[in-house]
């Protein structure tokens, strides 16, 4: 059992804030399920391709893939990331939210909302019914799945949009009260995500419920694959960020206290923060490299916007560090590299979050090499794609996720961890894992081994290693799906354990502040309108043509896109401005064609 | 000098673990240097195992930390 040492004496955010404290847990909870399914899922799949151990049908490979993903990177991570930032936002304003019952209104949309999915993605096992979902989470046509599936996504989006609504009230409320104050560091960052994931599901959200939501009840004959796969795309890329940024919060505001020390800067990363308001969105399209119909320079302008994205996230990694180090040097650490020693690695917090950030510096690596347009084409569509996405989302956002969990899950339930040496465990049994799997995968995807392949043999194929053979990578991703399936069923065992620990007081951890504080940065940093339509304009200004050029060449509800590469819309005959003259007045003509 | 602790052992031997087996990709993908993967995975375990070893019975030492380790 976890030391009662840990005790602060200080109160616990469920002892000053209890109705937060439940929706934050019912939150955490729900993302649990999501993870230990989605684990299921994932342990199913990496054993099947690898032909380790086949129990289902390959017919059902996609169902089984269209689980594991969804059930991760949208249940997972999003009910993880409503908790944090409903935890996030009213610990940092010390204030309740506004209407407990608003509150609890948008957790019961998403859960329904992903109980509707998940009904939808699972009846694919059963071929009797006609409901299925086998679309993968990049859900885009062609592939078509039950209504079910688009309206529980629809509902599931609509609950992240009053949630953050939720949040923006609480911070108006306190503003009132606190008129002349810079907004507190945790609600600066909450909001700022919301108003990224307000214009990114602009796309989605037209994609559904445009086009394929209807074109699944039977009232559209046809969409256009280009254009919802764009649209999908506007929204694909941001998520990831979406993702993030809870993560990049709690690497900010709760890992340098852990370290023992403090932020060091707060400016740095308001102006992080900011950086992924404005550039998150315009770069979707830097994953339709290989796709036709899309000019080549707009994939030049979404290379150019991807790259600018580095920078924040290596701002975070100076700022992040250097904070680190100062905990370090406050525990007594010296030397160059020797105040890395001084650093809580017994903390399974700490640790995991370290390990998180330690990956994804690698993740940040095999991505640039998505994001150029040359070199994309030698892993596109290859294993290596889930390669770098595993070090991303499947390990710095929920490896970090889950350390945290070790550091807030006794503030929000006031019972301490039940095992700090199995919670140890678990972040470097994923570490492990995950560095075996994802290696495996990496290099598998330079060999050409296709992702999204429930056979990738094929026929007695086999692919040409240029070192070790082909059969050997297979174990290697075997085993490290193993383990990370292993390491998933300690963390959930030991959360589910902690619910039978003796509940106690004085558990809160206050967090620290920041070397430099907010008073540091200019006030203009805070105007929130100011960088939300900045975003906007570069968001016109990265999609408006490329989605006129589509709509103009490929119409709107047209299946057929024309299979050729092309240089400049000029090119077509069509200048800019004509091109979105004319997709708009086929826009007007279809709703005016719509509407009776 | 003193021992290493329970978790330092831990983590320092899946470190140690990783980085080992990334020389492999590394020395394959790079170098093209075909390695034997069933000697290399069996000697990356004896090796890691080693070290872990020398470390909790003391047969290698870690530098002494000169402050008070706190759990937080």
């Amino acid at each position: 059992m976890m030391s009662e040492a840990l005790e602060t004496g200080t109160p616990s955010f469920m002892d000053r804030f209890p109705q937060e404290a439940a929706v934050v847990r019912a939150s955490l909870i729900s993302s649990f399920i999501a993870l230990f399914l989605g684990a299921v899922f994932g342990l199913i799949q990496a054993l099947h391709r690898t032909d380790v151990f086949r129990f289902l049908d390959s017919q059902y490979y996609y169902t089984v893939l269209t689980a594991h993903g969804v059930l991760m990177v949208v249940s997972f991570t999003i009910f993880f990331l409503v908790g944090v930032f409903t935890w996030a936002t009213v610990r940092s304003l010390d204030r309740p939210l506004v209407d407990i019952r608003y509150t609890w209104a948008w957790y019961g949309l998403m859960a329904i909302g992903t109980l509707m999915a998940v009904v939808a993605i699972l009846g694919g096992f059963i071929p009797s019914t006609d409901i299925s979902a086998d679309v993968l989470f990049t859900f885009y046509a062609p592939m078509q799945a039950h209504p079910l599936f688009y309206g529980g996504l629809a509902i599931f989006i609509i609950g992240t949009w009053l949630a953050g609504a939720d949040y923006f009230r609480a911070w108006y409320a306190w503003k009132q009260e606190h008129p002349d104050e810079r907004i507190p560091l945790q609600t600066f960052m909450v909001l700022t995500t919301m108003l990224m994931w307000y214009i990114a599901t602009i796309g989605v959200a037209i994609a559904v419920v445009v086009f394929l939501l209807p074109w699944s009840l039977g009232l559209l004959d046809s969409v256009n694959p280009l254009l919802t796969r764009t649209l999908f795309w506007f929204w694909g890329h941001p998520v990831v960020y979406f993702w993030l940024m809870p993560a990049y919060l709690l690497w900010y505001t709760v890992l340098p206290s852990i370290s023992g020390g403090r932020l060091f800067s707060d400016p740095l990363a308001r102006v992080v923060f900011v950086l992924f308001l404005l550039l998150s969105t315009p770069v979707g399209i830097h994953h339709q490299y290989v796709d036709p119909g899309i000019a080549e320079g707009f994939k030049m302008i979404a290379m150019t916007n991807t790259m600018f994205l580095l920078l924040p996230s290596l701002l975070t990694a100076f700022t992040v560090v250097a904070s680190m180090e100062h905990g370090a040097r406050q525990r007594g650490g010296t030397g160059l590299f020797g105040w890395l020693r001084a650093l809580p690695w017994r903390n399974p917090a700490f640790t995991g979050m370290a390990l998180a950030g330690l990956m994804f510096a690698a993740g940040g690596f095999s991505g640039m090499v998505n994001a150029g347009m040359n070199i994309n084409y030698l892993v596109h569509n290859t294993i290596w794609v889930p390669g770098h996405f595993h070090l991303t989302v499947g390990t710095a956002v929920a490896l970090t996720f889950m350390a945290a969990t070790y550091w807030l899950w006794p503030q929000v339930t006031n019972k301490p961890i039940f095992s700090r040496p199995i919670a140890l465990a678990q972040v470097v049994l994923w570490f492990v894992g995950m560095a075996l799997m994802s290696n495996a995968m990496h290099v598998m995807g330079l060999f050409g081994v296709p992702r999204r392949t429930a056979e990738p043999q094929y026929q007695g194929f086999d692919f040409v290693a240029s070192f070790g053979s082909i059969t050997e990578l297979r174990m290697q991703l075997a085993l490290g799906g193993t383990l990370l399936f292993l390491s998933t069923i300690l963390f959930v065992s030991n959360i589910a354990l902690s619910t039978g620990s003796p509940r106690m007081s004085g558990l809160g951890k206050p967090l620290s502040e920041p070397l430099s504080p907010a008073a540091d940065s200019p006030k203009v940093l805070d105007n929130l309108t100011l960088w939300f339509g900045i975003a906007m304009v570069l968001v016109v200004l990265a999609y408006i043509l490329p989605l006129a050029s589509i709509i103009t060449d490929s119409g709107i509800v047209d299946p057929g896109v024309r299979p050729v590469p092309m240089l400049v819309d000029a090119a077509n005959g069509l200048g800019p401005i004509s091109a979105v003259t004319d997709a708009a007045s086929r826009v007007v003509a279809a709703v005016v064609g719509v509407v009776p | 000098m003193r021992d290493a602790s329970p978790g330092g052992i831990l983590l320092g031997s899946a470190v140690l673990f990783v980085v080992l087996w990334e020389i492999r990709s590394a020395l394959g993908l790079l170098a093209g240097v075909d390695t034997n993967g069933t000697v290399f995975f069996v000697g990356t375990i004896i090796f890691v195992a080693f070290v872990a070893f020398g470390l909790s019975v003391g047969l290698f030492q870690v530098s002494a930390m000169i402050f008070n380790e706190r759990r937080s």
